[in-house]
């Protein structure tokens, strides 16, 4: 009843008296967003704010930013437009928004098989990918359910089944490999008596499968499910330094499909390695030489004198058991009792986090009795109560109530900080209580678990995984390895890793005085040298511009194309990943970035978008953040002019040289030419942009968009954390601590 | 009003075996659509008409004239929704109209779309073959969804889809029970996990239920099937060389035009990859390296040699089609053939002024129509129109396309 009337009062075109919200209304905008014209295609008369949400967020957005009415049109008054935005605010109060129902993502569905049965399957093939346009896959509305996504739950919950359940202990088999039986792409790899020589790291001209056959080109295909390990005698020629391998899946005729799966370190002097996969009928292994020089070789690859592997031997033994029966099989077949009612009741209770309801029991009930009147096997029983489970909503879907259960509220922590389910330890404690809270939160970001929630986040949070999407044209870039790039992809999540294991200042995002590197990356940015590829921190000279989160090539490469950078798509980024705003495309406009190559034409679509009051709104705030960042070239390193390419062959550019202008002045005056002054800039705005960090950290846990409705949470964080120098993991403890985390 | 379209409108159409319906529209014309598109596009001054002043008469029409008058050539189309992509990518998005490099996903494909209409009654809702193993840019079937649908590219595999007997078929038919039944039980528990839920999450539990239902389809076809013994076919796969883009296409078109024969689909697309090197009794080479010919004229003459030999299987096949009877006349009345290329100009990558052939029994003499930058959906929405009876947009569709 409250809130019919708080309604009714709100509603502009009410009965009562004229409101603040008519006034500016009727005043300022509806000449522009009326009955007469429909700019932008808002319309701002005879509408019901109160229930629409997204509407009154926009307002509030565009009243404070001061974007709307604009600036050549009459003006509110500063005490009208305060008074509208109270009301406006309070409008969104009165209405709670919860999170969507959520379902596993697929890295939440395959940690939760793994860690539950201590297996290492890569359902990626099996599962489709989840996308995420507008934020995080781990959103309800941004969640796809279709036909193709439940025809794939049921194929991987049978496979998994069948792969868990096995009823004979599989055979062990052993395939030898010398170099007859070795094949390449015959491009950039050659064979001799001695051995097989991978020369590039380009997977078209230099990979390595094998042939079962010493004669025929027919390929080694992994004839069962299970793990292999791969002995491979090698040498590594013409260098004294450590080398890298790749190991790829796919079919090898086709390397443009090759899925990479691991990447070995071989230290100088190696003479043998082996390793270990977990591999799938039917899946092709070749190994690429991924820290070779060139891409390809001048003339024959026999005469390239540059570094090279020697392949000489090779075996792989496999299906491998160690233990048997396997750990899950143990578990699942733990309880002797041969009634299947009962065996459904102990795989429910070992698979699902919570208890079925009486009717879902009673239909998987008759399911376990069709199975006992059909007279299977126990082994055939478990199998199909596991697909039947595993396919069933109340494992696919998270269950979360208004208020979160205990049980609720362990799983949100868990699906946070580990990417899937609670384990015991954390189940049982009390975590109403601050300290075992406080507790929980320490041994889990210690667990190394902890990695998935670092790579999942600043995977969706800073887009890593587009890092390689545009190669670097090898004419201007002859250079730039892909070890390079593969390191750039991983900077962000070792620097945000190392800010929160070291109970680090978030600003460190904006600035830092250090950077995380490998031996690529350090070698890149012309740091001094690092060994291994594993990150380490590096502290810069004083002065280096490299900190923080937008001196990091990823971030710089990602948003540039072949030749040019585009000073649009760095804008846009950082409005959108570091200050958290929303930013989307202009709608019924064709945008076609124009060609920015060479500082005039810049200096031209900058004064294009400043002159139409249309594209001003967005681009004024947009431009100068990325012009700002002209001095970092389409690979992030440092440019001091530009290179305007023409292209003339296949194998010929034509360079031109240009002077870079990167001066640009932000919308309230401040004036921007380096990283350095727009680092500043971004300085002055830190409460803003920790805030927007705090907000992506409330939307990837609780699957609630941080819209301006959990601004009393994220201001509740920041506050907090105030007192700890902004450190990323109190900001996380002070997120799982609050009452909002517990609300669905 | 029947018993069918009465539940369906009830939204109940998945609690009915969809196949019991089977043969019951009769009287109607059976109607199929083969999509054939070719990656590497076609030299369009040799192939439209006024396109190059200087050249009076077209050579690639040549290759097509056994079945000229039923031939309707457009030009000058457009693909708008292509975006953000670089080289030959952008080419997965011909047959829906859309591409985004940002995006995995894509959206709904013509061939798709029209499957969605006269798919229900066949063993294979549509059929999609790939003439090349090369797998690079080469998805241009989209579900409805905008997820891939799988392209076959071994003819022993499409053949044993079509006519071979199921080597495990008891495994076969368990899982399709299981399925069956596991379907049945996630239903009950979905629904009991319903009533606690408030609007908005029913709305998404609500696409969870379509999908079992949809999913209830598919594996009902596969079940109904399943007990249904294939068609006999008096045909054995040849022996092909996969390096010949010629044998790998002559085999496609074989296997297309015996799936429409055995009314096994009636929807069927054929793609010609992108290709490199190859080899032919007649002429080697890298079929791509043709394409990019940088306006050389001995480039050119070997890349219409390609050309000619595709677009003259193609009017083979039409003449086959024209040869084999069906129930109510031969397969050419009941199928309209659509041929695109995935680039306007393979030479320099563009997605603009794309060329189309359409095959229809209503087409009583050659026409060459331009449609200068207007989006190549209106001709898709049109096909789709043809075949649905519904007039909706499809993509970036703004106009209607007379196809005749």
């Amino acid at each position: 009843m409250k809130y019919i009337l708080l309604l009714l009062c709100l509603s502009p075109l009410s009965l009562f008296a004229e409101s603040n919200i008519d006034k500016l209304f009727s005043n300022y905008c509806i000449s522009c967003h009326g009955p007469d014209k429909q700019k932008g295609k808002v319309r701002l008369d005879n509408l019901n704010l109160a229930s629409n949400h997204k509407l009154v967020e926009s307002l509030i957005v565009v009243l404070e930013e001061k974007e709307m009415p604009p600036r050549k049109k009459k003006q509110p008054s500063s005490d009208l437009a305060d008074a509208v935005l109270i009301e406006l605010q309070d409008m969104l109060k009165t209405k709670k928004v919860t999170s969507t129902l959520k379902r596993l993502t697929r890295e939440e569905y395959t940690n939760n098989i793994n860690d539950l049965f201590k297996t290492n399957f890569d359902l990626s093939e099996l599962l489709p990918e989840d996308k995420s346009d507008h934020g995080f896959n781990k959103l309800g509305e941004e969640q796809i359910m279709s036909p193709h996504q439940m025809q794939s739950y049921l194929k991987t919950a049978r496979f998994i089944a069948n792969k868990l359940v096995i009823d004979k202990k599989p055979k062990e088999r052993l395939w030898d490999f010398d170099v007859k039986n070795f094949r390449g792409s015959k491009r950039g790899d050659y064979r001799t008596e001695e051995g097989f020589f991978l020369t590039t790291n380009y997977p078209w001209r230099s990979n390595l499968h094998f042939s079962p056959s010493k004669t025929s080109y027919s390929r080694f295909v992994i004839p069962k499910f299970g793990k292999y390990r791969f002995n491979l005698d090698l040498t590594l020629v013409n260098t004294k330094e450590d080398q890298t391998l790749g190991v790829n899946l796919g079919d090898p005729r086709f390397p443009t499909n090759f899925k990479k799966i691991k990447r070995i370190h071989i230290p100088n002097g190696t003479k043998s390695i082996s390793l270990e996969l977990t591999l799938t009928k039917g899946d092709q292994v070749s190994f690429t030489f991924d820290s070779a020089k060139v891409w390809r070789v001048e003339r024959k690859p026999q005469a390239y004198n540059g570094p090279k592997v020697m392949f000489t031997k090779a075996t792989i033994t496999g299906p491998i058991y160690q233990e048997w029966p396997t750990f899950a099989q143990h578990l699942i077949l733990n309880n002797t009792s041969s009634n299947f009612r009962a065996l459904a009741d102990h795989l429910c209770k070992t698979i699902l986090n919570h208890n079925l309801d009486t009717e879902s029991k009673q239909a998987l009930y008759s399911f376990a009795d069709s199975l006992t009147k059909k007279k299977v096997t126990k082994n055939n029983a478990a199998r199909s109560l596991i697909t039947a489970i595993l396919s069933s909503p109340s494992f696919i879907f998270k269950q979360e109530s208004e208020d979160l259960k205990p049980a609720s509220y362990a799983e949100r922590i868990s699906y946070f900080l580990w990417n899937s389910r609670p384990d015991t330890e954390l189940k049982s404690a009390d975590l109403s209580q601050p300290k075992q809270l406080r507790q929980q939160l320490v041994r889990m970001l210690n667990d190394r678990k902890a990695k998935r929630f670092t790579k999942d986040f600043t995977r969706q949070w800073l887009g890593t995984d587009k890092v390689d999407d545009i190669s670097p044209d090898e004419r201007l870039f002859p250079d730039v390895y892909p070890l390079q790039v593969d390191a750039m992809s991983k900077e962000a999540n070792a620097f945000f890793t190392y800010i929160l294991k070291n109970d680090l200042n978030m600003e460190n995002f904006i600035d830092s005085n250090f950077i995380m590197a490998n031996d690529q990356l350090a070698n890149f940015y012309e740091l001094p040298k690092v060994e291994g590829a594993e990150f380490k921190k590096v502290n810069l000279p004083k002065g280096h511009e490299r900190g923080g989160l937008l001196g990091q090539a990823g971030f710089l490469k990602m948003t540039s194309n072949t030749f040019t950078t585009s000073p649009i798509l760095r804008g846009v980024w950082i409005i959108k990943n570091i200050y958290g705003e929303k930013m989307e495309p202009p709608t019924g406009i064709d945008i076609q970035e124009p060609d920015i190559r060479g500082a005039k034409t810049i200096k031209d679509i900058i004064k294009k978008h400043q002159s139409t009051e249309n594209c001003y709104r967005c681009h004024a705030k947009i431009d100068p953040l990325g012009l700002a960042l002209e001095f970092y070239d389409p690979v992030g390193r440092y440019r001091s002019e530009y290179s305007k390419v023409e292209v003339i062959s296949k194998e010929k550019i034509k360079i031109e040289k240009q002077v870079i202008d990167a001066t640009a002045e932000l919308t309230d005056g401040r004036k921007l030419n380096s990283l350095r002054t727009l680092k500043n800039a971004l300085l002055d705005d830190k409460e803003k942009i920790i805030k927007g960090i705090i907000g992506k950290l409330i939307t990837y846990s609780t699957g609630r968009p941080a819209s301006l409705q959990e601004r009393p949470y994220i201001d509740d964080v920041y506050q907090q954390i105030s007192l700890n120098k902004h450190s990323l993991k109190e900001a996380i403890f002070a997120i799982i601590s609050h009452e909002s985390f517990r609300k669905k | 009003m029947n018993r069918r379209t009465l539940l369906k409108a009830a939204g109940m159409s998945l609690l009915l075996p969809q196949l019991e319906s089977f043969g019951e529209i009769k009287g109607t014309q059976t109607k199929r659509l083969l999509t054939i598109v070719n990656h590497l596009s076609f030299h369009q001054p040799e192939l439209v008409p006024g396109f190059d002043k200087k050249v009076k008469k077209p050579s690639l029409l040549n290759s097509l004239k056994e079945n000229k008058n039923n031939l309707k050539l457009f030009s000058g189309f457009d693909n708008p929704g292509i975006q953000l992509g670089l080289g030959h990518t952008p080419s997965v998005g011909i047959l829906s109209g859309y591409f985004n490099k940002l995006e995995r996903k894509n959206r709904i494909s013509v061939d798709q779309q029209v499957a969605e209409y006269i798919g229900q009654d066949t063993r294979f809702k549509s059929l999609a073959f790939q003439a090349g193993y090369n797998l690079n840019f080469s998805q241009v079937c989209w579900d409805k969804h905008g997820l891939p649908v799988h392209q076959l590219d071994s003819a022993k595999k499409i053949f044993h889809l079509l006519f071979g007997i199921e080597n495990d078929k008891k495994e076969q038919q368990k899982n399709l029970t299981e399925d069956k039944s596991i379907l049945d039980l996630v239903f009950k528990q979905a629904k009991s996990m319903n009533k606690n839920l408030n609007q908005r999450d029913r709305h998404k539990i609500d696409e969870y239920f379509t999908s079992i239902r949809e999913v209830e389809e598919k594996v009902k076809r596969q079940t109904y099937w399943s007990k249904k013994d294939k068609p006999k076919m008096d045909y054995t796969v040849p022996q092909y060389s996969s390096h010949s883009v010629e044998e790998f296409f002559q085999v496609m078109l074989d296997l297309a035009v015996l799936a429409f024969e055995t009314d096994s689909t009636r929807t069927l697309t054929i793609q010609i990859p992108f290709w490199e090197g190859f080899k032919q009794p007649n002429i080697n080479g890298n079929y791509h390296d043709f394409s990019h010919h940088g306006k050389k004229p001995e480039k050119i003459k070997k890349l219409l040699v390609m050309e000619n030999m595709v677009l003259n299987k193609i009017d083979q096949t039409m003449t086959k089609l024209k040869q084999t009877s069906s129930a109510t006349g031969n397969l050419f009345d009941e199928t309209k053939t659509l041929v695109t290329a995935a680039m306007g100009n393979a030479n320099a990558h563009t997605f603009n002024d794309l060329p189309a052939l359409y095959y229809s029994n209503d087409i009583k003499s050659f026409s060459h129509e331009r449609h200068e930058k207007k989006p190549i959906c209106n001709l898709y929405k049109s096909i789709i129109q043809d075949f649905s009876g519904r007039n909706q947009k499809f993509g970036e569709s703004n106009n209607s396309v007379e196809l005749v």
